[in-house]
Parts: structure tokens; C-alpha cells; sequence
């Protein structure tokens, strides 16, 4: 009996640690994803994760996807990035050449698209914010596909979320034509179609953001009259308007949040950490990745300049000791009142806003849309309103043969539109959209400033006439995960 | 002699008849007397059975002596010890036996833990091998890993660094696995999930490695990489003794690496065109003539003299029905590198109490704290070496110099950085066996073990380069908990020729963690607080939880007939909560023979040389779940996707996999035992292949899906491999013995399928290129076949062959194959840029079309070199003469390459601020005409130069080491006794006294990483020459 009892606890003791349900478990810190987008409140949660997918793909890519590449900067610093940036020495190790930000914020679009008429379905989100998050869905994807065809040309398109590991793993690349007109186009008018008008906060996107995009869509497409036509809805939204008052005018860089602002990505570096474009640009370390080229005919027009409020504004003038080139541009920082300059930020403590969109930029997006359908007049009007609010006088036209040809003017407006949207992420976009078989702006310009720079370091000067590498190289780690990806010609490392 | 043989078997099953027939029966004889070793000392824990019985009648006390019963004069008792040839006494009409043993390693009836058990060596049929507790004595082991390095075939053990209280990491027969966990099962006093952190090697009485799928496969899913089993020491019976040892050891930095100077430094920044240097003569900098007396040599500033101070103290002790032993030790290492150290304690306390015939409980406690400053090898040595030695380290006032020009301060860095850690430690394991009669036993256990590890960093400001405040502190506390329950039944029957085992039982475990972690920057009060109160900027803080929860199911069956045939199966099942319900449960099992042809009478003839013989065959499947908690669902991440104060949940960058599942590896097993020459010469040889299927893989995911990763069960790989361990006397008498303990592995492995046949380049730079028919760890790049010595060197035929190019004085000629060359010259080109004099001649053959390329381009990579060692090998030799031992131990790793990852970072001159190796600045090209090693002094810029994986940084790693060296004295027992002790030892000691190699680096012995990434040396914290001193008392 003895043996019994003591047996049956024996077995009793064992049997009660086992149990069939403990083998399920599932995530305690992670959501699965069953138990998701289930609510309104799901919906605005997944809708945040859009813009910190955007933050996440520009932190440390904009300056160089936008500005690094042009002749506003050179490398600043000592590293080998920088320097393979300035040089037109990228590969596919260039960290920037990575594209899987973007896809990742595609990814969580495509997901947003899917699951919110789930939502819906359950009656859980009225139609108005229902509509509102889809658009903003949409132009997340659109935004994201413009700039992937804009830098690598052809690329991988979905359009669908990817859960299960499915036979699609390896897909090849589209043409990205068929992606402006297949995807981002449509995108952008069903997007346009579902906002809320009354939604005005520009930390979002809103009615003028997506009708920014699709001027600037259309730029890159050439369709000038399409050009005019969306710039003068945007001034027919009676929302926008150029900020006047010096103060305010900085205010459009520091918060982002002025009338003139039309989408500007917000940062705060407790809760998304610092801002990259600190370290490429501008911190109180000492020193920036990128400096303002200041070997330039066009910079040493704007620094000469004493009236135009945007130098002060823009970059540090005072230059120290061994070296003669400013170093920090502080253009996205906000002014200390104690010393009326703006402050640099530590590199981890970076919160300068990212500007996707200004009413300025639209004004002269406008303008070059006139120029290219021939009413000069109209172009150079505007640019004159923008030289007019920085005080930087009169278009001197000697300095463009007095004006005589489109191209002249063309000049005009690129110039103003680099002063103006300086380390905004356009200039090196302004040069391939205007570089030509017949004129071959960007080469011209960059070709000798690269041949300069590489004979400074003792390198042989190649230049940049190889217009193959406008485009970027696809990252090592793209090519690596994806056997069938081929690498853009000319790149071969 | 075969009437002999018929009598021997005669008078064991006699014998056996006898016992099984009646126990009243027997008639009280009593013997008693004195085991003795050839130096006179009595021998303690010698085990005394009557010869063909498997029950233990008796074991020595401390001083050697015994006193059992017999049940009659015609008796043969046998006396077996760890480290001793048996011996054989007959009983006759003597009352008093006194034995000596003869030190030898033939011990059939020595006892190996198995799992859930205990075998004689004599029926074991997998491939096992034991270390004792003498042999970790040999060793002044600081761990496990350090008491079981050498000691047994086909197991590699390399530390992790040679920084204090770092880690080791251990693979039994290569590497079965590319991704999932390599280290293999440990199971200590017979359960799992204790902390190997806690165990002091002095307390451990045997390790048993398990090294054959047959016998780690009653462990089933978790066992694929093999298993360890510890086993740590009981109370003896007997008087209480008290065991103190001391040792303390003074190490320093094996050898320099070669540093450039701050002359050397100046002629590179006149190569490189930085300096307008007059003259071409660089001796001083003209422009910081404050710089010039400054010439640091970083490994002197940054090293210093270890010292390392071990001190154990044990008590143990019982009677009839109580055991305890309980020990506590104290260890305190200075690392050679400045401002690192650790200090670790540790306590055990192990009870076994006999309540009475039926039930024993058992209870085994252990605890341990470790505290360590770590010197982080990334942000200390590995800058150091590249820092321009004319950078100042202090400042005029003695203060340190904060970071110039981008370099940080290595000794700032080293001293004033923190890299805190506390890990307490502890664990608890009961058991109660109930044996319902001689045969049938009942156990249950539970064991609970808790980890806690505080993590404090803190990074001053002095080290940042920002000019506010940019410091760091975190604080990060983890607690991981394990408990496990287990319940099986043991059954043990000797028949009258079989003798049979049997095992059934239930396991269940639980492994729980939680992390948190909080930062915070701008600290107030000057620094000098360093909690998290104390941040003037608090990050958000983060925790998280994971829990993971198995189920098992074993069986293991075994017989012996005549200790000739023996025959052993297990069965087991495991359910896993890692994976989804349809792929939960893996079931593994394992079979193996064993065939004592010694025994054969056709082996007769053979009896004069061979003690014994056993061949063992065994094949066996285990499995390897070691993937992360949650990989088979599709997760949201919460909390770290904020944007404009809301907080966003976001697609986890791992993609879910429902069909994932175990991996699995069978292997066969094909061993041989030899016992030879009266136990003078001992064999093992072990033969084996080992497959593993469905292989767990984190594959990365095409870029557009937008997801990084998921994890798969990929493909299948194979290891073969040989394993010898041969042990001999090659001289042994009464006052002076010679022992040879001698292993080998040789290891092979192959890739037999991928993923959808497709070849994965690993490791993040892309090292390595797993290929179906390739081996793991083959190095995938550029074969650098020298520079570029004129802009006109880059000249190749029509068909793409590297022209020889002679550069006159007017003219330029080319030449191929000594013919002159008069066709067209072709120029190759990388990135679409045109190669020049002082770029690197890159091997241009095309590894798709095998014909050579116009381009240097991905499909110009080849394999460069395998990291895998083809074979590596111990020596150990003891000589033992009167009271000295003297025993040395060589370690040989042979034939596997290493890239010398450390010398390509500083030699990439990926910042200007970087100095490369003194080789690059002498051999660089510097003007047209230059015929030299490296490429020109400039930044790569596209052009290549500086391509990772380079074949001119991977090494032959082949070395010989001469690891430990000891001499010990035992103090004559008489004299002993005199100052009341019962024995005192005292022993010096020297670890890695030398080291033959070619490798270049620190140390071509490096951590074994993941199997994907093998033998990448980013130059570690280096490893130390170490002389030391110890005592070792017993009273």
C-alpha cells in the first residue's frame, strides 16, 4: 500500500507539471499578427508606422540620395564614405545604395492597404478616417516608388504585402515607367480622391502633399502643362504662402510647421532617435560628414551676397582656423535666443525636421514648368517672388547672357531653385531631370569639380562622364539576397 | 589455457547463481587491509567488487583502507579505481589484503555516466570518452572548458578572447549546424539548464562527453551538437577531510604585432601625398614640431602584468546513510589588458542521504557571482593599432587627451569607459529515488536555476568628440529563470547470461527571460553618479519577455549477454512551444552494438598481447531546435515605431515560417576499443559520418519584400571523420612512470544541398561562399596577384592574359609568355573605371564562363582557403618519478586558414587618421615603376583596392602550442602527518609557454563563431603567457 501511494504521488507530481496548452505559446512582446488591425486605434498605430518607415529610409540616406551627389557638398571629415560619395566612388557597399528602407515602408503600405477594410468591416473606423488612412497609405507607396525609380531606375514592384514565403521570393525588376504609370499615378489619384480635405496638419500628408508629389512626378516626367495645372490647385487650396518676416522664414526650417510648409516629416529624437542628417550635415562634433563646396562659381555668388537673409540662415559663415570652408550647415535648427544663431544639436540629438514639400518649391517648380512651355515672363515673375522675400536683389542677367534663350532662363530658375531648397534633397534631382543628350548639364558641371577633387587626393582623375552612373549601384546585400537582381551597368563591385 | 577460460566462466556464473539463488546463504568473511599506489600513498575511492558481480561491495577510505565482507575464501575480489589497472586479490584464508595499483587507464568496470544512468566501460557501445577529476587537476583549469581541452578526441574547445572570464566556445565533431545554437547539451548531475559559469572544475568528479548520435540520442531534440555530462563530487564515507588550494599566476602578452612608428607614420603621409615634405626625407613634422618626441607603442601602454589568484576550499565527508560535500572558491584575474578583470565565487553543497533501502534524496545547490570590467576589443585594441603613434595619450596636465582629430584615446578609452557586469547565479536540483526492489528504481528531480546579469555602461564624456554633452549611461538587467522536471524508471536485471537495463521517462522544461534595458545621456553631478537618476535626458526604457516550453518522452533499453554482445536502444520525443502545432514533435532514435571479439575463442591466440578488444557500432538520429522563441508566426513590433507622439506598430523584419521545424542529424558510429600489453597500451579508434538534414537557417529575404529575414530549414550537410586516442606506458616501474596520452580528429565536412540548389554567401563582409559540393568556411574572394607598377602595367592580350610590360626609356613593350607581344592591348576595368599603375592586379578569371574578363567584377571571386582545420591533435605527457609529476601538453590545429581581418582594417585606409601595418607603408607603391606588395596610398574611391575579401590577407593559421606545463611535488606523507596534515602538494605551472605558427596576427587560435563565418580575426583581446605557483593541502 505504502509503495502505492508513494508511486501515485510520484506521478502526480509529474503529470501536474505537464499540460498540452503549454506547448502553445505565443509572443508576449510582440504583437502576433492575427491579434492586429483590429481597431481604430490599430489603424492609427499602423498609420504611424508609415511615417517612421519614412523616417527610418531618409535619416541617414536624404542628404546623400539628394544634395551629396550634386555640387552643393563635398565630403567633409575623414571617412571613406563621404569621399566615395563626393567622387562618384560608389559601389555596392556605398551604405546608401541599400534600398531595403524603402521596401520596408512599402511593406508596411502595402499591409495598411489590405487590412484597413478589415477595419472597416467591422465597423470599427468611420468612413472619413477609414478613407483618410488609405490615402495616406497609398501616398506612402507612391512616395516611396517615386524615389526608388528616381535613384536605381528599374525596381522590384509589389504591391501586395509579403507574409507567407511563397515562390515570389526573388522577383525580377520592373521597368519604371510601367511603375510611375501602373502604380505611382494611379496611387496618387486615388489617394488625392480619398484624403480629408479638412486634415491641415503638415506633420501628415494632407490634400497639398499628395497634389506636391504629383507636380513633382510630373516634372520628372517632363509633362510641363500637367506641371502648371496642379501648381496653381495647390495656390487655389488658399493655404499656402511664402513667409515673409525673417523669423518665420526660419521657422519653415526649425518646425515645419508655416504656412509655406506642405509635408514636413516631424522628429523627435526621444521617441525616433537622432536624425542622421545631424552627422552628414551639421552637430556639434567636429566634424560634418559634408561640407558646402565651396570651390563653386554659384557658391561664391551666395556667399558674396550679403543680403540674402539665407546665407545666415542656411550654414555657419564663420570658418575656423585651418580651414576656410564653413563647416556646419544649420539651416534646420532653430535659433538660440541668447545668441541669435542656430544651435547645432549633438549628432545624437539630432531633431531637424525633414522638408518633403514647400510652397517655395512649388513656385518654382512652376516657374521651370512655364520656361519649358515657352512664357518666360511668368517664369522669371516667380522667380523673382522667391528672390524678392530673401532680399537677395535682382537677377543679375549679365551672369546669363542677358537672357537671350530658354536655356538661360532655365539657368536662372536652377539656380535660384539651389540657393533656395538648399540641402532640401532636390538639387541633384534638378541636374538629372535637366541633364540631356544635347545638354548635359550634370556632366558638365560635375565632371570637372570631381576631376579637382580627385587630383587633391592624389587620385587619378576620372571624373564623371560615365552618365551610366547617374543612376545608383544596387546594394551588395540586395544583390546577395536576390540571386536574380542584376547590378545597374558600370557598377561591378 | 581453455580449461582455464571454462573455469573463469564456470566460477561467474557460479557466482551469479549463487547471489540471485540466496542472500542468507552467504557466510560473513571479512577482509580488510590497505590499497596502496606505487609511491606508498594510500589510494582513497578505490571500489571494491567481488569479481563477476556488478554490485559495489566496498570503496577505500581516505587513507586507502577498506574493511568489506565476502562470502567465501574462493572470492577474487577486485579492486578499480579512476586512473589505476584493475587489481585482482584471491581471498583465500587471508583476513588482511593489502594491494598495490599500478597507474594505468585500462579500466573495464570503471563507471560511465550515460544519460538517465550508469554503464560500465566495458558495455558502453557509443563513441564516449571520460575526464576524471585527476586529470582537471593536471590542468590550473579556471572552467570547464579549461579542464576539458585536450583531454578528449573530436572536441574542440577555443576561448572566445583572452580577456578575464570570457567565454569558450566548444564543437564535438565539427560543426553539424550552420545557424542554430553549435554548442552542444550540457547536462550537470542530470539535469539540464545549470549555469556552466558556476561550476568550479576543482568540484567536478567526471566529465563525460558523448561524443556518437547513439549515445546523446536519449536527449533527443537538443543533443544534435552532442553532449557533455557533469558530474561533480560527493562525500566520500568516511572521516570529514578538508581539501585548500591556492594557485596564483602572473601572465603577459604572448607577442607584439608589428606597429608602425611615428617615423613610419610620416613616411605613409608622405606616400600619400599629405605632407609637403622637403626632400623626401621624413623624420620630423614641420608644422606640430610639439608631436615630434611623441613616438607611443600602444600594446606596451595598453598591457601590463596579469595576475590571477585562485583559492578553493572543500569540505566532504559522510557516513552510511548521509554524504555532503561543499566547497567554496574565490577567483580573482587582472587581465593583461589595463583596467580589466573578474572576479568570480562559487559555492556547491551536494547531499546524498539514504533515508533507507529504499528511498535516497539527493540535493545539489550552486551559486555564483561574478563581477568583470570588460575593455571592449572593438573600441580599445583595434583603434589602438591604427592610432598615429604621434598622437599624445595626456595632455600637459597630466589629464588624458580627449579624442584628435577622430581618433579616440585608447588608455582614455581602456580606463575610463565602463563595461560593468554582475551575474548572480544559482541553482537548485532535488531528487528522491524509490527503488521498489533490487532491480526497478523510481526517480524524480526537479531542478530550478535563476540568472541575473546587470549590465552597466558608461561612456564619459572625455571619450565623445562632441562639444556638449554627448555621454552615455545604460543600464541593462536581465533575469532568465529554468526549472525542469523529470520523472523516469530505471531498471536493472543481471541474469544468468544477460544482463539488461532499461530506462522510461518524462521530462518537461520551461526557460523564461526578462530583459530590460534604460539609457539615458547629459549626465549631472560632474559624472561622478553612475545610475540611471543621474541622466539628464532619459531615452525610453525597454523590456521585453520571452518563454519557451518543451515536453519529452524517452526509452532506452539495453543488453549485455556475457559481457560479450551488448546491444543499447533509445527512443525519445520532444515537443517544442518553437514551433507550430503541426511540426511540434521530433522523434529520435538510436541503436548500437557492441562485440567483445576478445572474448571470441577463435581470439585465443591473441590473448598474450590483447587484453581486450571490442568492436562498437552505432547509428542514431538526434535534432537541434536552437532557433529563437516565436520564429513560426508573422509579429507586429510595439513600441519602437513612433512617429509624431504616437506610438506605431510596425511589421517585424522576420518574417514567420509555420513549416519550420527541427533539424535533424543521424550519424553512424563505427568504433574499436583496444586494451593491450597488460594495460601498458590503450586504443580507442572511432569512425564516423554524420548528416544533417533540414538545416536551420536565418535566409535573408529579397530586399522587396520589405521583410530582412525568416528562418528556414534549408538543406543538408555532412561531417566525417576519424578520431584516435591511444594511451601508453611506455616506461613504467615501481618509482618511475612515462605516460603518453595521444589524440587525433580528423574532421571533413561537405555542403550535399541548399535551398533551392542556391549558393549562400555569408557573413557580413561576404566572407564565405556555402556552395553545394563546397565545405563550410570557404573564404569567397579577390586573388591579388600583385601591383600595377606603370599606368601602362594594365595591358592585356585579345584573350584577356596580364601582358608583361617593359617601360623604356622612349618606348613600351609587352610580352606574353616570353613571346614579344604585338597585338592589340587591352585595359581592364573595375566599377567602369580604368586601372593604373599602383592599383591591384586582380586575378580576372570569370567563375561562371571560366574564361577571363574584361571586368573586374562579382564573378571574378573565387574560394581563397577553407577556415576549417583538416586535423587537430593533443600530446600529453606525464612522467611521474617518487613524488614528482611532470607533465606537458601539446595542442596541434593543422591546415585551416584564417583572414587577418585586423591587418585589412588598418590597411584599407578607410580614414585618413587609420595607420596601416609597417609592411603596407615600406611596401606600397609610390612612384611609376614600383614593384610592390600593397597598392598606392589613397582612399579605395571605387577603385577596388581595398576589396574585402583579399586574398592577401588570409593566412595559414596551422599552429603548434605548448598549452600547459606542470611539475609537482608531493610532500612525503610522514612529513605531512608530522604538521598534522594528511598530504601537501606544490606545483608550478605555465600556460601557453610558446607557440609555433606563421600566422602573423596575435594568435591563430581564435573563437569559433558561427559556422557560416569561421576563422575572421578582428584581433581579440590577445591572449597571455602565464607562469604560476599553487598548494594544493589536505586535512
Amino acid at each position: 500500500m505504502k509503495k502505492i501511494i508513494v508511486f501515485a504521488f510520484f506521478i502526480m507530481t509529474v503529470a501536474s507539471m505537464f499540460s498540452c496548452n503549454k506547448l502553445d505559446q505565443q509572443p508576449i512582446s510582440n504583437l502576433p499578427a492575427s491579434a492586429f488591425w483590429k481597431t481604430n486605434e490599430d489603424a492609427k498605430s499602423g498609420n504611424a508606422a508609415l511615417y517612421a518607415g519614412l523616417q527610418n529610409a531618409f535619416s541617414k540616406t536624404f542628404t546623400e540620395w539628394g544634395d551629396a551627389r550634386s555640387d552643393n557638398l563635398t565630403y567633409g571629415g575623414t571617412g571613406e564614405n563621404q569621399v566615395n560619395v563626393s567622387l562618384n566612388g560608389i559601389d555596392a557597399v556605398t551604405a546608401s545604395a541599400d534600398w531595403a528602407t524603402l521596401y520596408n515602408t512599402i511593406q508596411r503600405a502595402n499591409l495598411a492597404i489590405k487590412y484597413l477594410p478589415n477595419i472597416l468591416k467591422n465597423n470599427q473606423l468611420t468612413i472619413t478616417d477609414y478613407n483618410n488612412y488609405m490615402a495616406q497609405a497609398y501616398t506612402v507607396r507612391a512616395f516611396m516608388y517615386f524615389w526608388a525609380v528616381r535613384l536605381w531606375g528599374d525596381v522590384p514592384l509589389r504591391t501586395l504585402p509579403y507574409e507567407t514565403l511563397d515562390s515570389s521570393q526573388y522577383l525580377g525588376r520592373t521597368s519604371k515607367d510601367s511603375i510611375l504609370y501602373s502604380v505611382i499615378i494611379p496611387d496618387l489619384n486615388t489617394a488625392l480622391s480619398l484624403i480629408n480635405p479638412n486634415v491641415l496638419n503638415n506633420y501628415f500628408i494632407t490634400q497639398g502633399a499628395i497634389l506636391s508629389i504629383q507636380a513633382e512626378v510630373a516634372m520628372w516626367q517632363k509633362r510641363y502643362t500637367d506641371v502648371i495645372n496642379i501648381t496653381k490647385q495647390i495656390t487655389a487650396l488658399n493655404r499656402y504662402s511664402l513667409m515673409q518676416d525673417p523669423t518665420l522664414y526660419k521657422n519653415v526650417f526649425s518646425t515645419g510647421t508655416t504656412a509655406e510648409n506642405i509635408w514636413t516629416l516631424d522628429w523627435h529624437y526621444l521617441t525616433d532617435g537622432a536624425n542622421g542628417i545631424g552627422t552628414k550635415l551639421g552637430s556639434n562634433g567636429n566634424t560634418s560628414n559634408y561640407y558646402i563646396d565651396t570651390s563653386t562659381t554659384w557658391y561664391h555668388k551666395w556667399t558674396t551676397n550679403n543680403n540674402d537673409i539665407r546665407r545666415l540662415l542656411s550654414y555657419d559663415t564663420v570658418t575656423y582656423g585651418y580651414t576656410t570652408q564653413p563647416k556646419q550647415i544649420w539651416k534646420f535648427y532653430p535659433i538660440d535666443i541668447n545668441t541669435g544663431e542656430p544651435v547645432n544639436p549633438t549628432r545624437n540629438q539630432c531633431e531637424a525636421k525633414l522638408l518633403f514639400y514647400r510652397y517655395a518649391d512649388i513656385v518654382l517648380m512652376q516657374a521651370e514648368a512655364y520656361n519649358a512651355t515657352g512664357d518666360t515672363a511668368n517664369a522669371l515673375k516667380n522667380v523673382r517672388l522667391i528672390r524678392s522675400r530673401a532680399n537677395a536683389g535682382a537677377i543679375k542677367v549679365s551672369d546669363y547672357h542677358n537672357l537671350a534663350s530658354q536655356n538661360d532662363v532655365l539657368n536662372v530658375i536652377l539656380d535660384e531653385r539651389q540657393v533656395e531648397l538648399f540641402c532640401e534633397g532636390k538639387r541633384w534631382f534638378d541636374l538629372v531631370r535637366n541633364n540631356s543628350s544635347s545638354n548635359s548639364l550634370l556632366v558638365n558641371i560635375m565632371d570637372p569639380l570631381i576631376k579637382a577633387r580627385q587630383a587633391t587626393l592624389n587620385l587619378y582623375p576620372s571624373g564623371f562622364s560615365d552618365t551610366a552612373k547617374i543612376l545608383w549601384p544596387i546594394s551588395r546585400t540586395a544583390l546577395i539576397a536576390n540571386p536574380s537582381l542584376i547590378q545597374n551597368p558600370s557598377y561591378s563591385r | 589455457m581453455k580449461k582455464k577460460r571454462l573455469v573463469f566462466i564456470s566460477v561467474c556464473c557460479f557466482t551469479l547463481l549463487f547471489l540471485f539463488s540466496s542472500v542468507q546463504a552467504q557466510q560473513s568473511l571479512r577482509v580488510s587491509g590497505v590499497v596502496k599506489d606505487t609511491s606508498g600513498a594510500g589510494v582513497p575511492g578505490v571500489s571494491i567488487s567481488i569479481k563477476g558481480q556488478t554490485t559495489i561491495c566496498g570503496i577505500t577510505d581516505n587513507k586507502g583502507e577498506y574493511n568489506v565482507k565476502v562470502p567465501s575464501a574462493k572470492t577474487i575480489l577486485v579492486f578499480s579505481s579512476m586512473g589505476f589497472m584493475n587489481a585482482e586479490e584471491k581471498v583465500g584464508n587471508h583476513t588482511k589484503i593489502d594491494v598495490k595499483m599500478i597507474a594505468g587507464t585500462s579500466n573495464l568496470d570503471e563507471v560511465v555516466i550515460i544519460g538517465y544512468g550508469s554503464q560500465k566501460k566495458r558495455d558502453v557501445t557509443g563513441a564516449i570518452s571520460s575526464v576524471n577529476s585527476k586529470q582537471i587537476a593536471e590542468r590550473q583549469a579556471v572552467d570547464v572548458f579549461d579542464a576539458l581541452q585536450g583531454q578528449s578526441p573530436g572536441v574542440q574547445i577555443a576561448q572566445e578572447s583572452g580577456a578575464p572570464g570570457s567565454g569558450s566556445s566548444i564543437r564535438i565533431r565539427g560543426t553539424a549546424t550552420i545557424e542554430a545554437g553549435a554548442n552542444p547539451l550540457y547536462i550537470i548531475d542530470g539535469a539540464q539548464g545549470t549555469s556552466m559559469d558556476g561550476i568550479n572544475p576543482n568540484d567536478i568528479e567526471s566529465i563525460e562527453v558523448l561524443r556518437d548520435a547513439a549515445s546523446a540520442a536519449i536527449y533527443g531534440a537538443r543533443s544534435a551538437n552532442g553532449v557533455i555530462i557533469i558530474t561533480t563530487k560527493r562525500g566520500k564515507d568516511g572521516k570529514a577531510r578538508m581539501d585548500f588550494r591556492q594557485t596564483t599566476s602572473f601572465g603577459k602578452l604572448s607577442h607584439h604585432v608589428p606597429q608602425a612608428t611615428a617615423a613610419e607614420r610620416r613616411l605613409y603621409d608622405l606616400k600619400r601625398g599629405f605632407f609637403a615634405v622637403k626632400n623626401n626625407t621624413v623624420i620630423n613634422d614641420s608644422l606640430n614640431p610639439g608631436v615630434n618626441s611623441i613616438d607611443n607603442d600602444y600594446q606596451t601602454l595598453l598591457t601590463r602584468t596579469g595576475v590571477r589568484s585562485q583559492s578553493d576550499l572543500s569540505v566532504s565527508g559522510g557516513g552510511s546513510a548521509l554524504n555532503f560535500f561543499g566547497s567554496f572558491s574565490y577567483l580573482q584575474d587582472k587581465g593583461i589588458v589595463i583596467n580589466s578583470w573578474s572576479n568570480i565565487a562559487r559555492g556547491r553543497f551536494n547531499i546524498d542521504y539514504k533515508a533507507n533501502n529504499k528511498i535516497t534524496f539527493t540535493t545539489r545547490i550552486q551559486a555564483s557571482y561574478r563581477n568583470e570590467n570588460k575593455v571592449s576589443d572593438a573600441s580599445v585594441f583595434a583603434p589602438a593599432l591604427s592610432r598615429i603613434a604621434y598622437l599624445p595619450i595626456y595632455l600637459s596636465d597630466g589629464s588624458y587627451s580627449p579624442p584628435i582629430a577622430g581618433s579616440a584615446n585608447p588608455v582614455a578609452d581602456a580606463m575610463l569607459r565602463k563595461n560593468n557586469y554582475d551575474i548572480y547565479n544559482g541553482s537548485i536540483y532535488n531528487s528522491i529515488s524509490y527503488a521498489f526492489n533490487k532491480d526497478l528504481k523510481f526517480t524524480v528531480d526537479a531542478n530550478v536555476t535563476a540568472n541575473t546579469s546587470h549590465f552597466l555602461y558608461f561612456n564619459p564624456y572625455v571619450l565623445t568628440t562632441a562639444s556638449a554633452h554627448q555621454d552615455a549611461l545604460s543600464d541593462s538587467l536581465n533575469l532568465a529563470t529554468f526549472w525542469q522536471v523529470q520523472g523516469f524508471f530505471n531498471y536493472n536485471k543481471a541474469l544468468k547470461k544477460h544482463t539488461l537495463n532499461g530506462v522510461l521517462g518524462v521530462s518537461a522544461d520551461n526557460d523564461f527571460v526578462n530583459r530590460s534595458f534604460q539609457t539615458g545621456t547629459n549626465l549631472t553631478a560632474n559624472e561622478s553618479i553612475l545610475t540611471m537618476n543621474a541622466t539628464g535626458v532619459k531615452l525610453p526604457s525597454l523590456t521585453s519577455q520571452e518563454r519557451v516550453y518543451s515536453e519529452s518522452f524517452y526509452a532506452r533499453f539495453g543488453d549485455s549477454y556475457m559481457g560479450k554482445y551488448m546491444l543499447n536502444s533509445t527512443f525519445r520525443a520532444d515537443g517544442s512551444s518553437r514551433f507550430s502545432p503541426g511540426h511540434r514533435w521530433g522523434y529520435f532514435e538510436s541503436v548500437s552494438l557492441g562485440w567483445r571479439f576478445s572474448d571470441e575463442k577463435f581470439f585465443d591466440w591473441s590473448k598474450r598481447y590483447l587484453d581486450d578488444g571490442k568492436f562498437r557500432l552505432s547509428y542514431g538520429v538526434t535534432g537541434n531546435d536552437k532557433v529563437g522563441a516565436y520564429q513560426f508566426v508573422n509579429q507586429y513590433t510595439v513600441g519602437s515605431d513612433y512617429y509624431s507622439n504616437i506610438s506605431g506598430i510596425a511589421p517585424s523584419n522576420t518574417l514567420g515560417n509555420p513549416n519550420l521545424s527541427w533539424e535533424v542529424v543521424k550519424q553512424l558510429n563505427l568504433g574499436m576499443d583496444l586494451a593491450l600489453l597488460k594495460g601498458r597500451l590503450n586504443v580507442a579508434v572511432d569512425v564516423y559520418r554524420k548528416v544533417t538534414d533540414k538545416l536551420l537557417y536565418h535566409a535573408p529575404l529579397d530586399e522587396s519584400t520589405g521583410v530582412t529575414n525568416v528562418e528556414v530549414n534549408i538543406g543538408s550537410i555532412q561531417n566525417r571523420g576519424i578520431e584516435f586516442l591511444i594511451n601508453g606506458y611506455p616506461y613504467r616501474n615501481k618509482t618511475f612512470t612515462w605516460n603518453i596520452s595521444l589524440n587525433m580528429s580528423l574532421n571533413d565536412n561537405k555542403v550535399l544541398e541548399l535551398y533551392k540548389h542556391t549558393p549562400l554567401l555569408t557573413g557580413n563582409p561576404n566572407a564565405w561562399r556555402v556552395a553545394e559540393g563546397g565545405r563550410l568556411g570557404d573564404f569567397y574572394g579577390y586573388k591579388s596577384l600583385g601591383i600595377y607598377a606603370y599606368d601602362a602595367s594594365n595591358a592585356y592580350s585579345s584573350d584577356w592574359q596580364l601582358l608583361t610590360t617593359t617601360v623604356g626609356p622612349s618606348d613600351t613593350t609587352y610580352s606574353l609568355n616570353g613571346q614579344k607581344y604585338g597585338g592589340v592591348i587591352n585595359h581592364i576595368k573595375t566599377n567602369g573605371l580604368t586601372l593604373h599603375g599602383g592599383d591591384v592586379i586582380w586575378e580576372n578569371i570569370n567563375s561562371v564562363t571560366g574564361k577571363r574578363d574584361s571586368i573586374i567584377d562579382d564573378r571574378n571571386k573565387q574560394i581563397l582557403g577553407n577556415a576549417m582545420p583538416k586535423w587537430t591533435g593533443d600530446l600529453i605527457n606525464t612522467f611521474t618519478y617518487k613524488q614528482f609529476t611532470f607533465s606537458f601538453n601539446f595542442y596541434i590545429s593543422w591546415g585551416n586558414k584564417l583572414y587577418n581581418a585586423m591587418f585589412y582594417n588598418m590597411n584599407i585606409l578607410s580614414t585618413t587618421n587609420n595607420t596601416p601595418t609597417p609592411d603596407f607603408i615600406h611596401q606600397s607603391w609610390w612612384h611609376p615603376g614600383d614593384v610592390t606588395v600593397y597598392p598606392k596610398a589613397q582612399l579605395n574611391s571605387g577603385l577596388g583596392n581595398s576589396t574585402n575579401i583579399n586574398s592577401l590577407y588570409i593566412e595559414d593559421a596551422s599552429f603548434i602550442r605548448l598549452r600547459n606545463v606542470r611539475l609537482t611535488y608531493q610532500v612525503d606523507k610522514k612529513i605531512a602527518s608530522k604538521i598534522g596534515l594528511n598530504s601537501i602538494s606544490v606545483f608550478m605551472f605555465a600556460n601557453n609557454l610558446a607557440l609555433w605558427t606563421k600566422y602573423k596576427g596575435f594568435d591563430p587560435e581564435i573563437s569559433m563563431a558561427s559556422a557560416l563565418t569561421p576563422g575572421f580575426d578582428t584581433g581579440r583581446y590577445p591572449r597571455k603567457k602565464e607562469l604560476g605557483l599553487g598548494v594544493n593541502i589536505n586535512f
